[in-house]
C-alpha cells in the first residue's frame, strides 16, 4: 500500500523503523551501563516464566489487531492489483471517442485511428497499437442447442508491436489474437463452459446484419488485454466484426502498450497519457479556456483551494496539478502544462468547483460548454486508475478496520497499564526496599523499562505473527462473503507491513509501559515496604533549582560530561571485573550526547518535565484546562470542523470538573464525598454532552463537519466517561445490588464480598470494565444499525418497486414488440405477466434553474413508458404536495406529464460523514439532513453531452426513497422522466434495452426467467430476479458484517484476558482474606463461587454499559438517518445480544476458573501463618 | 470442650523437617479461658491451628464438644467453624473493602441468618463493643484498637462455644491491649465462651484462668 493510517508508506516506514532502532539502542546502551538493574530486570522475568507469557500474550493483542488491519489491506491491495495487471496485461492506455449513446459520434473513424496511429509512432515510450471492436451477440451452439444470451464479442487489429495481443490458450501456450482469419473464433473458458464448446465447433451468432456462422479455433485463458476475461467472451477477426456490427472502418476503442513489460510500462503512464492528451486537445479551445481563467479572482480562489487545510477530500498530487495551472495562468501565456492538465477530467472538475463564484457563475457555466470541445477523444490512463483503485481499496480497508479496531487497540494497551499496574502492587515492598537502599526514582522507571522491553519485543513479534494469521482468518471469511470465482484473493504481509506492524506495536507498548513506569515508580518508601496505603502518603515538591541545573547540564551536552568526568574518582575495577578507564568512558559519552538526534532529544525531555512541573499545580486548578477548552471550541466553530469543537466541550467540562474539586476542598465535605460531587459531574456531563441527539447543539453552533474520526473520539469519551461516573458512585451501586441481589439469604454472604472487592480497586476495576464497554460499544452499534437497514426483508417492494424480474437486451438488438414475442412464444403466455415497463438510461448534463452553480453537471436519465409509471411502487423520500398527495399520484402525473420528473435521492445532501463529495449534479438549496422536509418543485436545464446546445427542462416534483438508490445503477444521481424526452432531444422514438417485468404469479419467477431468456435470445436478454438480487445482497452484507463483528469482537479477548490477570493477581494479593473467611466458615466452593462472580460482576457492568452506550448512539444514528430515509425500524437484535451477553460471560466464567480454583484451594492455616 | 491426645504435626520434608507439635495432648473445659505462651517458634500457634481445624493434624486425636474434628470433610469443618468457633488474629484481618458492620455480619450470613437479621445483630455487637458511630466506617478508617474490637465483634457475633485468639494484642500498645483484655475477660465473665488465647505477653497470659507453656512443639507446664 502507497499510504497507511493517511501517511505515505515509505515515510511511516522511515519514522517507525528509526524510532524502534533507536528505543532499542537507547535500551541497550541502558543495559550495558547498569547492568544492576539489568540483572534484577532480567530475574523478574525468568523468576515467573509462566506469568512473564501470560503478559507478553496480554501485550501482544494491540500489535495483533494493527498486523491483523494491515494484513487485510495489503492482501486487498495486491490481490486487486494482481488481478488488474493480470487481467489488463500489456494494455497501459486506453482511448475511446468523446461521444455517447445516443449523443455525438460513439466510434472511432479508420481517420482518428490513423491520426492517433501517427502520434503514438512518433512516441518512443509507446510500442503497442492495437484497436478494438466490441458488441454482445447472442450465440447458440447448434450442435447441443447450448446458448449464451449475451456473448461479449471483440475484433482485435495490431498496428504497432504484436506481442500485446498474445493470449493464453487453455494449454498454456500463446496464439496471435489479431492473426485470427474469416470465421475463425475464439473463446474464453466461460463461454466455453456454457457452450459446452471445443475446437471446431461451430457456433451461430445473432447479429444486427443477421445469423453469422464462426468456428472455434481455439480456448483462451487469458486474453491479455483486460478485455473479455470474465463473463461470457467470443474473439472474431476486426474484418469480420466490423462487418457484422455495421460500423464499416470504425472501431470503439485503441489499445496502448507502453515500451516496457506488463509492470515496468506502468512506469511511463503518466508520461504517455499527458503525451496524448496535450496532442488530441483542441489548441482553440484550451486557449479559451486559458483567457477565461487568467484572471486574478481565478487565480485567488485556485491559491485558497490549494491552501485549504480543511479540503481533505483532495490529493497532494491533486494540490500540486493546481499549482502548476495557477504558475501558467499567472504567466500570461498559455503552455503545454496548462493544456495537458486542463485535459484531466479530474483537474477539470477541481478547477470548476472552485470558480463557482466568479462572475456570478457565469464563467464556469462558460467553462463547461468549453469542456465539450476540448477534445473528441477520451484518453484513459487505464492501468494506472486500476492500480490506483487497488491502492485506494486496500488503504480503504485498513482504514476501516483501524477505525473501528482502535477500540480494540485501545483496550489491548490498557490492558498493558493494567499488567503493570498489577506487577508494581505485586512488587511495592522489593520496590520500597530498592528506593530505601539508595536507588534513583528514575532507575525504577528505567528497571521496568527494561523489563518491559523484554516484553514489548516479544509482544510485538508474536503479535506481528498473530495478526498475520487473524488477516489469513479474515481475507478466507471475506473471500467467502465476496463468493465470486473469477477473483482470486492473494494472502500477501509486505516486508512493510512487518516492520510497520512490529514497529508500531512495540512502541506503543513500550511507551505504554514507560508511562505506567513513571506513575509506579512514583512510590512513597515507607508506604510500600509496609505495605500501607497509598493515601497515607504525601507528594513530594518540586525542586527547581536541581531541575534547572540538569537543564543546564543537558544544554552543555559533552562540556558537561568532560567536566563530570574530570570531577569523578571512579575506579577502574568494580569488584573483580575490569571496567574501562574513567577517560575513555568519558570520551564515549561526551560523543553520544553529541549526536544530534541525541542532544535535541535529551533537551526537548528536560524541557516537557520542566513544562509539565511548572504548569501542574495550575492545570490541575481546572481554569486552564476550560480557557483551553473554549479556545479549541472557538476555533472548531471558525473552521466548522465538529470533532474540534467537540474536544473543546470535553476539556471545558474536565477543566470545570477540577475547578469544582477545588471549592469543594473549601467545604467541610468528606474527601470522598467531594470526589463523589466533583466526579459525577464530570462524568454526567460528559456522558449528557455525547448522548445528546446529533443535532441538539446545531441551534448555537450552525451545522459543523464531523468525520470518521468522530466515531472513535464519541466512543471512547462516552465509555470513558461513563466509567468515571460509575467508579465515583460504587457505594450507591453496592447498596442498590446488595438491596435486591442481596436479599437472597444464601448467596448474600458471596455476594457481598464478590462486589466489594472489584469496587474496591477502582482503577484496575474501571480499566477493565472500559475495555468491555469499548468493544461491547462498537458489537452493539454494529448490531443495531445492520439490523436498521432492513428495509430489504421487511418491505422489499421499496426496492423493487413492485416488479419481479429486471430484463436487459444488448443495445444493438432491441426488442421491436414484447407482447407479440410473447404472443408468438409457445412457452410463453400473456397471461404470465401484469405489467411490462420499458426503460433505458444515457448521460446528459444539467443544471438547476436559478441555483448559484451555473454550470451543467453529467446527471443520468431513465426514461420510461407508461407501463412503468403505472405500475412502479418505489416510494418518495419527499415530493411537491401540490402534485399528488401520496406516491401513486405522483408517479401518475409522471405517466402524463411529459414535462415533470423526479430525481433520485443521491441528488440531494445528506449530511454522511464516511460519503465524498459528489461530482455530478447535485440539488442547491435543499438539505433533507438540515431539517427541510417539504420538497418545492424545481426547474432543471437539460443538454445533450456535445455536439448540440438544445436545451430542454423539465420540473422536478419529487424526491425517491434513498432506498431505490440500491438498485443496481451505475451512477446513483439520475432523473427519472418520460419517454418524449429523448425523441424531443433527438427527434427519433427512444430504444428501449430494460425491462421491469410484473408476473401475475411471483413465486414463478425463477420458472419464467429461462423461458423469457429463451423467447428473447436473438436480443441478447438476460434476466434477473430482483427478490434474489435482494437477498445476496443481503448475504453478502451478512457475510461483511460477521466479518467486521468478528474482528472487532477481537477486542473481547483482550477484556477476557484482563479479568484472567485480575483474578490471578486477587489470588495473590488475598491470601489472608481468602483464610480469614475460610476460618468464619466460608466453604472452598464458595470461595470460589465468589472469584466466579466477581469475573462475571465486572464483565456484566461493561457488557450493560457498553449496550447502553450503544444503543443510545445508534438511536441517535438511526434518528439522523430517519430524516432521509422513511420507513426504517428500530430494532434491538436481542436474541444477538443476548447471545453476546452469555458467551462473554462464560469466557469470563473460563478465564477466571483456574485462579478462582487456586483460591479455593488456599489452606488457611498456611495462608495466615505466611501473612 | 476441647480434647487433644497425642497431636503431631510436621511441616516440610527430608532434612527440612520441622516437628511443630510433638505428642501434644491437652484438656480445655467450658468457660475456661486458657493462654498458651512460650517462645517465638514453639508451635503455639500451629496448636490453635490445630485444635481450631484450620490445619490438618499428623497424628492423634482432636475432640471438640466430643466431635472428632478428623472426621469431618472440608465443608462440614467450615460449617462448623461457622457456627461453634470464632477467630480473632494478631492482624485483625478484616476485609478492607466492607465496613465494619458488614465485616461484623459475614459470620452470620455463612450460617444462613437472613440479611436483615444479621444486620440488626451486627449493629447490636458494634453497640455491644462501644463502637456503634463507626458502623460504616471501612477498616482503613479506623484506629488499630477499634479494629481488633471489630474482629473481636465478628469473633463473638454469632455466640460460637469457642474463640480462637492468636495473639490478640500483640499490634497494641500497652492501654488498647488493656482495653482490650478487658473486653475479652468480660465476654468469659458474661457468656461463659471457652477461649483459648495465644501470646507472648505475660500481662495478658496472668488474666487467663490457665496458663499452658510450650516449648519445642511441646507442652513443658
Amino acid at each position: 500500500m502507497d499510504k497507511i493510517f493517511g501517511l505515505h508508506t515509505e515515510t511511516l516506514l522511515i519514522w517507525v523503523a528509526s524510532l524502534t532502532t533507536l528505543a532499542f539502542l537507547y535500551l541497550a546502551i541502558l543495559a550495558i551501563r547498569k547492568q544492576i538493574i539489568l540483572r534484577i530486570s532480567f530475574r523478574s522475568i525468568i523468576r515467573y516464566p509462566t506469568q512473564s507469557a501470560l503478559i507478553m500474550f496480554g501485550l501482544m493483542l494491540s500489535t495483533a489487531i494493527i498486523g491483523a488491519s494491515l494484513g487485510v489491506g495489503d492482501t486487498v491491495t495486491h490481490s486487486i492489483r494482481k488481478a488488474a495487471i493480470d487481467g489488463i496485461a500489456l494494455t497501459d492506455e486506453v482511448i475511446t471517442p468523446q461521444g455517447s449513446r445516443f449523443f455525438g459520434e460513439n466510434y472511432l473513424t479508420s481517420e482518428q485511428v490513423n491520426e492517433i496511429l501517427l502520434l503514438a509512432q512518433e512516441n518512443d515510450l509507446v510500442d503497442g497499437f492495437t484497436t478494438a471492436v466490441e458488441s454482445v451477440f447472442p450465440t447458440i451452439n447448434e450442435a447441443n442447442s447450448r446458448s449464451e444470451a449475451r456473448m461479449n464479442a471483440y475484433g482485435i487489429k495490431n498496428f504497432i508491436g504484436s506481442n500485446i495481443t498474445i493470449a493464453t490458450l487453455a494449454d498454456g501456450t500463446g496464439t496471435q489474437i489479431s492473426d485470427l482469419q474469416g470465421n475463425d473464433a475464439l473463446l474464453n473458458r466461460k463461454a466455453t463452459e456454457t457452450l459446452n464448446a471445443s475446437t471446431g465447433t461451430p457456433l451461430t451468432l445473432l447479429t444486427p446484419t443477421g445469423q453469422q456462422i464462426v468456428i472455434v479455433k481455439g480456448i483462451i485463458e487469458k486474453s491479455g488485454l483486460g478485455i473479455g476475461d470474465g463473463s461470457s467472451s467470443i474473439f472474431l477477426s476486426q474484418d469480420l466484426m466490423q462487418t457484422i456490427t455495421n460500423r464499416n472502418d470504425a472501431v470503439d476503442e485503441i489499445l496502448i502498450s507502453n515500451a516496457g513489460g506488463v509492470e515496468t510500462g506502468l512506469e511511463h503512464s503518466e508520461e504517455v497519457t499527458k503525451y496524448f492528451r496535450l496532442a488530441l486537445t483542441n489548441k482553440d479551445t484550451a486557449t479559451q479556456i486559458y483567457q477565461l481563467l487568467a484572471t486574478s479572482d481565478v487565480i485567488d480562489l485556485l491559491n485558497a483551494k490549494i491552501s485549504d487545510d480543511q479540503a481533505i477530500a483532495m490529493s497532494d498530487e491533486m494540490k500540486d496539478n493546481l499549482t502548476t495551472i495557477v504558475s501558467a495562468l499567472e504567466t500570461g501565456e498559455l503552455n503545454s502544462a496548462f493544456t495537458t492538465l486542463i485535459a484531466d477530467p479530474e483537474i477539470f472538475r477541481a478547477i470548476s468547483s472552485s470558480i463557482d463564484s466568479v462572475n456570478e457563475g457565469e464563467s464556469q457555466a462558460q467553462l463547461g460548454v468549453l469542456r465539450r470541445n476540448l477534445s473528441s477523444f477520451n484518453v484513459n490512463d487505464i492501468k494506472n486508475d486500476l492500480v490506483r483503485l487497488a491502492e485506494g481499496a486496500g488503504q480503504g480497508t485498513t482504514l476501516f478496520l483501524t477505525i473501528f479496531g482502535s477500540f480494540s487497540i485501545l483496550v489491548g494497551l490498557l490492558l498493558i497499564f493494567l499488567v503493570m499496574v498489577l506487577l508494581a502492587a505485586a512488587r511495592s515492598t522489593e520496590m520500597g526496599m530498592v528506593r530505601a537502599i539508595g536507588f534513583r526514582r528514575s532507575l525504577l522507571t528505567e528497571m521496568f523499562a527494561l523489563e518491559g522491553w523484554v516484553y514489548a519485543a516479544g509482544a510485538s513479534a508474536i503479535g506481528t505473527l498473530v495478526g498475520f494469521l487473524i488477516s489469513f482468518v479474515l481475507v478466507e471469511l471475506l473471500r467467502r462473503a465476496i463468493n465470486v470465482d473469477s477473483f482470486q484473493i492473494y494472502t500477501t504481509f509486505t516486508p512493510q507491513s512487518i516492520v510497520i506492524t512490529f514497529g508500531v506495536g512495540f512502541l506503543l507498548t513500550l511507551l505504554t509501559i514507560v508511562v505506567s513506569a513513571a506513575r509506579i515508580s512514583r512510590l512513597n518508601i515507607v508506604v510500600a515496604i509496609r505495605g500501607l496505603n497509598e493515601e497515607l502518603a504525601r507528594e513530594s515538591t518540586t525542586d527547581w533549582s536541581s531541575e534547572f541545573r540538569t537543564l543546564i547540564g543537558t544544554l552543555g551536552g559533552p562540556i558537561t560530561v568532560i567536566r563530570s568526568g574530570l570531577r569523578e574518582k571512579s575506579s577502574d575495577t568494580v569488584g573483580n571485573q575490569t571496567r574501562l578507564p574513567i577517560s575513555v568512558r568519558t570520551i564515549i559519552k561526551a560523543i553520544a550526547v553529541t549526536i544530534p538526534p541525541i542532544y535535541v532529544f535529551r533537551i526537548i525531555f528536560r524541557l516537557i518535565r520542566i513544562l509539565i512541573l511548572s504548569t501542574k499545580r495550575y492545570v490541575v486548578q481546572g481554569w486552564p484546562v476550560a480557557i483551553a477548552g473554549v479556545a479549541f471550541c472557538q476555533r472548531g466553530l471558525q473552521n466548522d470542523v465538529g470533532s474540534t469543537f467537540s474536544i473543546g466541550v470535553m476539556l471545558s467540562i474536565i477543566g470545570l470538573g477540577l475547578l469544582l474539586r477545588k471549592v469543594l476542598q473549601r467545604t467541610k465535605l468528606q474527601r470522598t464525598t467531594q470526589s463523589r460531587i466533583a466526579g459525577s459531574f464530570e462524568g454526567g456531563t460528559l456522558m449528557v454532552f455525547w448522548g445528546m441527539p446529533f443535532d441538539t447543539l446545531e441551534p448555537l453552533t450552525g451545522e459543523l463537519s464531523f468525520g470518521p474520526e468522530v466515531f472513535v473520539l464519541s466512543g471512547a469519551s462516552m465509555v470513558g466517561a461513563s466509567v468515571w461516573l460509575v467508579m465515583h458512585n460504587t457505594q450507591i451501586i453496592l447498596s442498590v445490588l446488595n438491596f435486591t441481589l442481596g436479599r437472597i439469604t444464601k448467596l448474600r454472604a458471596v455476594f457481598k464480598v464478590a462486589i466489594a472487592y472489584p469496587f474496591g480497586a477502582r482503577l484496575r476495576t474501571g480499566l477493565t470494565i472500559a475495555m468491555f464497554s469499548m468493544v461491547i460499544f462498537t458489537l452493539m452499534i454494529n448490531m443495531v444499525l445492520s439490523n436498521l437497514d432492513n428495509v430489504g426483508r421487511s418491505d422489499p417492494d421499496r426496492i423493487t418497486g413492485g416488479f419481479d424480474i429486471v430484463a436487459t437486451t444488448s443495445e444493438d438488438l432491441p426488442i421491436n414488440d414484447f407482447d407479440q414475442s410473447v404472443a408468438a412464444s409457445n412457452i410463453l403466455k400473456q397471461d404470465d405477466f401484469i405489467a411490462v415497463g420499458r426503460s433505458t438510461n444515457f448521460s446528459l448534463i444539467a443544471r438547476q434553474d436559478g441555483a448559484e452553480a451555473r454550470v451543467f453537471k453529467r446527471l443520468t436519465v431513465k426514461i420510461a413508458d407508461d407501463a412503468y409509471f403505472s405500475t412502479t411502487t418505489h416510494e418518495f423520500s419527499t415530493f411537491d404536495k401540490s402534485y399528488g398527495t401520496n406516491e401513486r399520484e405522483i408517479w401518475d402525473q409522471l405517466r402524463n406529464n411529459p414535462n415533470l420528473a423526479v430525481l433520485s435521492h443521491a441528488a440531494i445532501s445528506t449530511g454522511d460523514p464516511f460519503s465524498g463529495p459528489s461530482s455530478g449534479f447535485a440539488v442547491e438549496g435543499f438539505d433533507q439532513s438540515g431539517g427541510d422536509l417539504e420538497w418545492k418543485t424545481i426547474s432543471v436545464e437539460l443538454r445533450p453531452l456535445r455536439d448540440s446546445d438544445q436545451t430542454i427542462k423539465r420540473k422536478v416534483i419529487g424526491i425517491l426513497d434513498s432506498v431505490v438508490d440500491q438498485s443496481d445503477w451505475e451512477s446513483p444521481t439520475y432523473l427519472v422522466t418520460k419517454e418524449d424526452m429523448l425523441t424531443e432531444l433527438t427527434g427519433t422514438p427512444p430504444i428501449f434495452d430494460t425491462y421491469s417485468i410484473k408476473l401475475s404469479d411471483p413465486s414463478m419467477t425463477n420458472e419464467i426467467i429461462p423461458l423469457l431468456e429463451t423467447v428473447f435470445l436473438e436480443n441478447g436478454l438476460d434476466a434477473v430476479s430482483l427478490s434474489e438480487q435482494i437477498n445476496e445482497s443481503l448475504e453478502s452484507g451478512e457475510a461483511f458484517n460477521k466479518l467486521f463483528q468478528g474482528f472487532t469482537g477481537l477486542g473481547l479477548i483482550v477484556g477476557i484476558a484482563a479479568i484472567g490477570v485480575l483474578a490471578i493477581r486477587a489470588v495473590v494479593e488475598r491470601r489472608t482474606s481468602i483464610a480469614t473467611l475460610r476460618a468464619i466458615g466460608y466453604t472452598p466452593r464458595m470461595i470460589q463461587a465468589q472469584f466466579l462472580m466477581e469475573a462475571v460482576f465486572i464483565t456484566l457492568m461493561g457488557v450493560v454499559i457498553g449496550m447502553g452506550l450503544g444503543t443510545l448512539t445508534s438511536w441517535n444514528i438511526y434518528t439522523e438517518i430517519s430524516k432521509e430515509v422513511q420507513g426504517l425500524q428500530f430494532t434491538v437484535p436481542w436474541r444477538n445480544v443476548l447471545a453476546l451477553i452469555i458467551l462473554t460471560s462464560i469466557c469470563s466464567i473460563v478465564s477466571a476458573y483456574i485462579p478462582a480454583r487456586q483460591a479455593s484451594r488456599i489452606y488457611p492455616a498456611e495462608a495466615l501463618r505466611t501473612e | 470442650m476441647i480434647k487433644a491426645h497425642g497431636v503431631h504435626k510436621t511441616y516440610g520434608a527430608g532434612t527440612l523437617e520441622v516437628h511443630a507439635l510433638n505428642s501434644v495432648s491437652i484438656e480445655v473445659n467450658e468457660g475456661e479461658m486458657v493462654a498458651i505462651m512460650g517462645p517465638s517458634g514453639c508451635g503455639k500457634t500451629t496448636l490453635l491451628n490445630c485444635l481450631s481445624g484450620l490445619d490438618s493434624i499428623d497424628a492423634g486425636e482432636v475432640f471438640i464438644d466430643d466431635r472428632e474434628i478428623q472426621t469431618l470433610s472440608d465443608d462440614q469443618m467450615s460449617d462448623f467453624r461457622a457456627r461453634f468457633m470464632g477467630f480473632v488474629f494478631q492482624t485483625f484481618n478484616l476485609l478492607p473493602v466492607l465496613t465494619a458492620q458488614e465485616n461484623v455480619e459475614m459470620p452470620l450470613l455463612v450460617s444462613g441468618v437472613s440479611p436483615k437479621e444479621a444486620a440488626e445483630k451486627a449493629f447490636r455487637q458494634l453497640e455491644f463493643i462501644g463502637l456503634p458511630d463507626r458502623a460504616a466506617h471501612k477498616p482503613a478508617e479506623l484506629s488499630v484498637g477499634q479494629r481488633q474490637r471489630v474482629a473481636i465483634a465478628r469473633a463473638l457475633v454469632n455466640d460460637p462455644a469457642i474463640i480462637w485468639a492468636d495473639e490478640p494484642t500483640g499490634n497494641l500498645d500497652s492501654q488498647t491491649e488493656n482495653e482490650v483484655m478487658d473486653l475479652i475477660l468480660q465476654l468469659n465473665k458474661e457468656t461463659k465462651q471457652t477461649i483459648m488465647l495465644v501470646t507472648h505477653s505475660e500481662e495478658v497470659g496472668a488474666r487467663a484462668d490457665r496458663i499452658v507453656r510450650m516449648q519445642d512443639g511441646e507442652i513443658i507446664n
